[in-house]
């Protein structure tokens, strides 16, 4: 079903937005974690979107132009922010090197936050499309009344 | 002079052509068959949404949104439901009311 289909898009974009906030929020959680699993200290994670098709029921061919031309958001890959670690100073931390500085993660807690406006922003904005979209669906029930 | 009834080609009958290929006994089957078909897929996105918020109770699922959403569909589908029958049963009742 038609209608149907562009929520289905909204419903991609949020769980799209949600792994971004995750992503976010493990970037906030992990802000000052100087130890990992992998070793070093905690890196700054991101997710790229990508538009993929909208996977239709009854294939590609049988779809309208438009409908062909729609695009879900897909989360596809999670990279890690490549830049160096803050070193700041403090000899009596445990991971302190010789010098006495300690590998703090690159994460800028200000920019997380901005980041965080952006996504919940955008969350918003996709509930808004779906009900927009259903609003739509009842009102056109209503020309029956 | 040759009176022409209601039968001929002037008459109530070039209004009301026949129609051919609907037999009463087809149409009854299919309007039937399109009911309980509706009736069923209606029935599948009740189904689908109650999965879903069986699979958040349970944690299978962590997408509130897609259950919200599959809440909504079945909603909008049901309330599509209903509108068809509404429609039928006045048309029914339409039809009841006509003076033979």
């Amino acid at each position: 079903m038609d209608f149907f289909s562009s929520m289905n898009i909204s419903s991609s974009a949020l769980t799209a937005e949600r792994t971004r906030m995750n992503l976010i929020s493990s970037n906030l959680a992990n802000a000052s974690a100087t130890r990992t699993p992998e070793g070093g200290p905690y890196k700054r994670k991101d997710a790229v979107f990508s538009a993929t098709p909208l996977e239709s029921r009854f294939g590609r061919a049988l779809d309208s132009a438009a409908g062909q031309q729609t695009r879900q958001v897909e989360v596809t890959e999670i990279v890690e922010d490549q830049n160096p670690p803050r070193m700041q100073y403090d000899p009596s931390h445990p991971d302190a090197n010789a010098q006495g500085y300690v590998a703090m993660p690159n994460v800028n807690v200000v920019e997380e936050m901005a980041d965080m406006i952006s996504a919940s922003r955008s969350y918003e904005a996709n509930v808004t499309a779906v009900q927009a979209a259903k609003s739509m669906a009842l009102k056109t029930l209503e020309i029956g009344k | 002079m040759e009176l022409k009834g209601i039968g001929s080609d002037l008459g109530l009958g070039a209004a009301f052509p026949e129609v051919s290929g609907t037999k009463s006994t087809s149409a009854v089957e299919g309007a039937g068959k399109f009911f309980s078909e509706l009736v069923s897929k209606v029935n599948d996105m009740q189904m689908q949404s109650d999965q879903a918020i069986q699979g958040l109770a349970t944690g299978e699922n962590k997408n509130l949104h897609e259950v919200m959403i599959s809440m909504e569909k079945a909603s909008i589908s049901f309330q599509f439901l209903a509108q068809v029958r509404n429609k039928a049963v006045e048309a029914y009742q339409e039809v009841m009311r006509m003076q033979v």
